[in-house]
């Protein structure tokens, strides 16, 4: 019987000690697929070279913003030039392609080879998940205004970012607290600013009571939060960046007077910077580094929160956040460099999201880097459009988590990450995964090639057909498969014939990579072994 | 053709009286069948996402004076309802549904809902397919618990050569939370029974004993169910055949429901499907100027034609008395409009039944609308949802009240929903013999080893499962038999107590019966 996420092994042992073993491929393998979307074998070649505090400062460095998402089509925008971004330019109502641009600037920004190694795509999907802002295709210049703050936050501060997300004008229409006014307090933001972005609900410990925080505390923080509304919201005719901005004369200035589980604290006025005392009380309790330090855990290792785990992996964790100013960076550092993140056991447990997915298929071929089609700007915007609604088609769509709780992978007990498995959806990944391998993926029409002679050249010694097979298992699944799997993935290839066969086609192509006549014959075999490849149930872990 | 309660596959078994024991007379027929004995019936479930407005959906007649004054640029015009009873009518767009309810196929539930309505989509969601109170967070749905009961164990061992079909399906590319059991989803995501992906075969070479062999092996189970299902759900849909003309595109829940048709006219044996139709938060421009038009109008025609359509289909090919439909909405909209032609989210809502085996007519009072109503009010609830839930477990699966208090609401109220049909099941006697014969468990009372005695054509597996008096499983295990003899079945658990317990037996063609079991 393994169909229970809770089943239990054996009690971790493993703890924050930094990791000391043998620094390997493998190891080095496992940390890009956690950090980067679909690592290369030039990454993963490096990480090795480097070993792993070097691999750390690399993926974790404060890395530079994208530029912004732009008109990439004519429309109804006629007072903008196609390349111009929109996000700071007034908004009539009338520029349906924004949404799609936007769509297709963040998917091409994930699946990009022109972006250093680093964490900053994943983490910006982790604070996607954490806020899971969602509130229909409202204004799409405040969709690109938080996803710029999860860019700029990636591996910010918790305290920066819980500021800046507290004002965040999509947030505020999510959450209602625009809405929310002196006469007619809206409790929702406050709520789940307690329940979800900061200390978690605990249990219940008496009516109104849930141990972290009570209802009397909601009703003081939703009256401290009063006054904060929205300008330019979803139309200017101006080119004025849509804002939040404070309204005093719409602000609560009464005393707020917490419960003793926040310390009996009385909130007193403090007008626009009222939301950052309450913001300051909610990080000095321990509950909110820990509840903040288990959602990274179970993006980064694991759903399975144990006692032990708790004790000896999110509690140190936290503290260091605590120490550490709520730094992100610093909290990050310790759980990767641990001895517990490279534990054998957890090694290859996580169900790929939807991103993971199809990153992990494209990225490690540089996705379409060599189509010069694709300098063509609008084929490039409708590419990333298209991988968007593939996110759809398996369960993610495009900035609409499904509640303000984040996707239930993250969260869901006890099915966890099982979630973005189902027959439909297992059915949909593989016609996926097999649509981009196989020969025909197009976009508008204009065929897209996975182009195998950088891929292969890349590879250590791509002539010998086992070490070839061996080298791309390391790159696209999270451990070592059998020996019978391996056979069956090569009889993909090889067809019966002795391997010698492959040494010399796939050396004559590699010598003349522009002959079809070597080339055709190593495409379309390299085609099914990877069609092959990504419908294994490994594939779909990492 | 004569209705069967006990058959699930063309081989049934034969079935020795059941001997009540001393002092348990009482209750022990009702005891025994505390696990409701499987059929052919069909539940079709069809959501209408976004929170249907029953006020324009079934129209009180006799609340028009105050329809004019609240309501009064979204109001129907009298003139274009389609009356079903003196007092009641449904929306100028559902013509056909109206046909049905007076050709005594339609029940129309008035005001279903629950205390404490939650208006978030989401939540109010969750609460309806899950069935929990309001403020409690239930992570499995109310068929999936159902099922749960039915099917021990599952996906362990599915599908099997007795159980070949998927319990449940849902339309679409995701299983309907409602499906959701404790440990998995029952239903099978099926987009088009044609066109289905095979997956990869596993090699099934060995699974590391840790999380990564563990997500491992649900991926591979979820492969091979996949295959082993959708084989078997082709090879139903190419038997099957829809006896009307579904329209092509223009309305997406028609076509889910003509798949539905197909598979059932094809033989599928799934107890449980789901479809679903979005579209229902009309919070703008609900209703055109001619509020006949507009939005909602649009909405309940197509799902007014597909219904309609659906149980055309299943009459002209005689397959109405297996299947019932259910439709829902996770509430009701307020009573008065917004200032955009439209709605916003309310509270309780019109629920409807249809099928040749439902109690037609309507249950429940007309929604009573006062010209004072406040801005944010919705539709007071009349019925319990749970109570609609339950009854239809009662009345359409032969599920003891007992256990569907532990499924759905210790306070659960049974209503006359769906048991048109029941007198012919009940007397149904027509059980064929496949070889097989139980004797009752021994000793009993137990104080450890439960013995049975058994008889299997040839050697079989047989499976047993034990449910304590609120229907929870506590033990399960299969057993191989060969001819004739006494087997042991299992050893009293220390952790089970003293009592009741009903002895689950499934075997490999398929049949199943229940036996007490007491544990002194």
């Amino acid at each position: 019987m393994s169909y229970q996420s809770s089943k239990r092994f054996a009690p971790v042992v493993s703890s924050l000690t930094p990791f000391s073993g043998t620094w390997d491929r493998q190891k080095a393998a496992h940390l890009l697929r956690r950090t980067l979307y679909g690592p290369r074998i030039d990454e993963i070649n490096k990480a090795h070279r480097d070993g792993l505090d070097r691999t750390l400062d690399l993926i974790l460095a404060t890395a530079p913003v994208p530029s912004p998402p732009v008109k990439y089509r004519e429309d109804d925008d006629e007072y903008l030039q196609l390349g111009e971004t929109w996000v700071d330019k007034s908004c009539r109502g009338k520029n349906q392609y924004r949404n799609r641009s936007l769509r297709g600037w963040y998917y091409n920004n994930m699946v990009s080879s022109k972006r250093p190694s680093n964490i900053q795509e994943r983490m910006c999907f982790f604070w996607l998940n954490y806020f899971s802002i969602s509130s229909g295709n409202i204004d799409p210049r405040t969709m690109y205004k938080h996803l710029l703050v999860y860019q700029e936050e990636a591996v910010g501060n918790l305290r920066s970012i819980l500021r800046k997300i507290s004002t965040d004008p999509r947030m505020l229409v999510c959450l209602d607290g625009a809405l929310n006014s002196k006469k007619n307090p809206n409790e929702n933001f406050a709520r789940e600013l307690m329940e979800l972005f900061t200390l978690g609900k605990g249990p219940l410990a008496g009516p109104g009571d849930y141990t972290t925080y009570t209802e009397k505390d909601v009703a003081a923080l939703a009256r401290a939060l009063t006054g904060w509304k929205n300008r330019e919201f979803n139309f200017s005719a101006e080119n004025i960046p849509v804002e939040s901005y404070f309204d005093s004369s719409d602000h609560d200035t009464g005393d707020k007077q917490l419960s003793h589980r926040l310390g009996n604290v009385v909130v007193k006025n403090s007008g626009a910077n009222e939301y950052k005392v309450i913001l300051e009380i909610l990080l000095e309790q321990e509950a909110t580094a820990l509840n903040f330090c288990r959602e990274l855990y179970r993006y980064f290792i694991y759903h399975d929160i144990n006692p032990s785990v708790e004790d000896r992996v999110i509690a140190p964790l936290a503290k260091v956040l605590m120490d550490n100013n709520y730094e992100i960076k610093p909290v990050i550092r310790e759980l990767l460099k641990s001895e517990h993140f490279y534990e054998e056991s957890l090694r290859g447990a996580i169900i790929k999201n939807p991103h993971d997915f199809l990153c992990s298929i494209v990225c490690p071929f540089k996705e379409f880097e060599n189509e010069s089609v694709l300098k063509d700007i609008r084929l490039r915007y409708e590419l990333g459009d298209k991988y968007a609604d593939y996110m759809t088609d398996l369960g993610m769509e495009f900035l609409q988590p499904p509640t303000i709780s984040g996707w239930k992978a993250y969260y869901d007990s006890p099915q966890f990450y099982r979630h973005w498995i189902s027959p439909a959806l297992l059915q949909r990944r593989v016609q996926i995964s097999t649509a981009i391998i196989d020969g025909d993926f197009h976009i508008n029409g204009v065929p897209l090639d996975i182009d195998y002679y950088p891929f292969l050249k890349s590879l250590t010694n791509p002539l010998d057909i086992n070490k070839m097979i061996d080298e791309v298992t390391l790159i696209f699944l999270p451990r070592p498969i059998s020996s019978i799997q391996t056979a069956a993935l090569k009889e993909t290839i090889m067809g019966g014939l002795e391997d010698p066969e492959w040494t010399m086609s796939c050396g004559d192509f590699l010598s003349n990579p522009t002959n079809l006549n070597y080339m055709k014959p190593i495409a379309s075999r390299m085609g099914r072994f990877f069609v092959d490849l990504f419908a294994l149930g490994e594939f779909q872990l990492q | 053709m004569k209705r069967r309660n006990f058959i699930q596959t063309a081989a049934a078994l034969t079935i020795p009286t059941i001997l009540p024991l001393p002092g348990m007379k009482a209750n022990s027929s009702r005891f025994t069948s505390l696990i409701a004995p499987d059929s052919d019936r069909i539940l079709v479930i069809v959501h209408l996402f976004g929170g249907n407005d029953g006020l324009n959906t079934v129209i009180p007649l006799d609340q028009y004076d105050g329809l004019t004054e609240v309501r009064s640029q979204l109001y129907l015009k009298e003139r274009d309802v389609h009356k079903v009873t003196d007092t009641l009518a449904l929306h100028p767009g559902m013509q056909s549904m109206a046909n049905m309810f007076h050709d005594g196929r339609l029940k129309i539930i008035q005001s279903a809902g629950y205390p404490n309505q939650n208006r978030s989509h989401f939540r109010s969601t969750d609460i309806w397919t899950s069935a929990s109170e309001s403020e409690e967070f239930v992570n499995s749905g109310w068929v999936g618990r159902y099922l749960d009961t039915q099917h021990p164990g599952y996906p362990v061992g599915y599908p099997s050569e007795g159980q070949p079909h998927p319990p449940a399906i849902s339309i679409g590319n995701v299983a309907h939370p409602t499906c959701e059991g404790e440990s998995i989803n029952f239903s099978q995501t099926v987009e088009d029974p044609f066109n289905t992906t095979t997956l990869a075969n596993t090699d099934g070479s060995l699974l590391s004993n840790d999380r990564y062999g563990s997500e491992l092996d649900f991926i591979r189970t979820t492969m091979q169910q996949t295959n082993d299902y959708n084989t078997v759900i082709k090879a139903a849909a190419a038997r099957g055949k829809n006896a009307v003309k579904y329209p092509r595109n223009s309305n997406p829940l028609a076509t889910q429901l003509e798949k539905v048709a197909r598979m059932i006219s094809g033989g599928l044996k799934t107890k449980v499907y789901t479809v679903y139709m979005s579209g229902f938060d009309t919070h703008a421009r609900q209703v055109d100027a001619n509020t006949s038009g507009g939005a909602h109008a649009v909405l309940l025609s197509k799902v007014s034609e597909a219904i309609s359509l659906f149980q055309a289909d299943l009459k002209a090919q005689k397959l109405e008395e297996r299947v019932m439909g259910m439709t829902f909405s996770e509430f009701g909209r307020r009573i008065r409009p917004n200032a955009s032609f439209g709605t916003d989210h309310g509270t309780a809502g019109p629920m409807f039944l249809f099928g040749s085996c439902v109690n037609a007519g309507v249950m429940g009072d007309n929604v009573e609308v006062h010209k004072n109503v406040g801005q944010s009010e919705g539709v007071p609830m009349q019925f319990d949802f749970r109570d609609i839930y339950g009854s239809i477990l009662v009345d359409w699966f032969k599920v003891p009240t007992n256990s569907v208090k532990n499924v759905l609401h210790s306070g659960f109220k049974y209503l006359p929903l769906a048991g048109n049909c029941n007198e012919l099941l009940d007397n149904a006697t027509d059980i064929s013999k496949d070889g097989w014969a139980f004797g009752e468990p021994f000793p009993n009372p137990s104080t450890r080893e439960v013995y049975l005695n058994v008889s299997s054509p040839g050697y079989n597996r047989l499976r047993y499962s034990l449910f304590d008096a609120r229907g929870r499983l506590v033990l399960a295990n299969e057993i191989g038999v060969d001819g004739t003899g006494d087997h042991m079945l299992f050893k009293r658990p220390s952790r089970l107590p003293s009592g009741t317990y009903a002895l689950r037996l499934a075997t490999e063609t398929g049949g199943t019966i229940t036996r007490k079991v007491v544990f002194d």
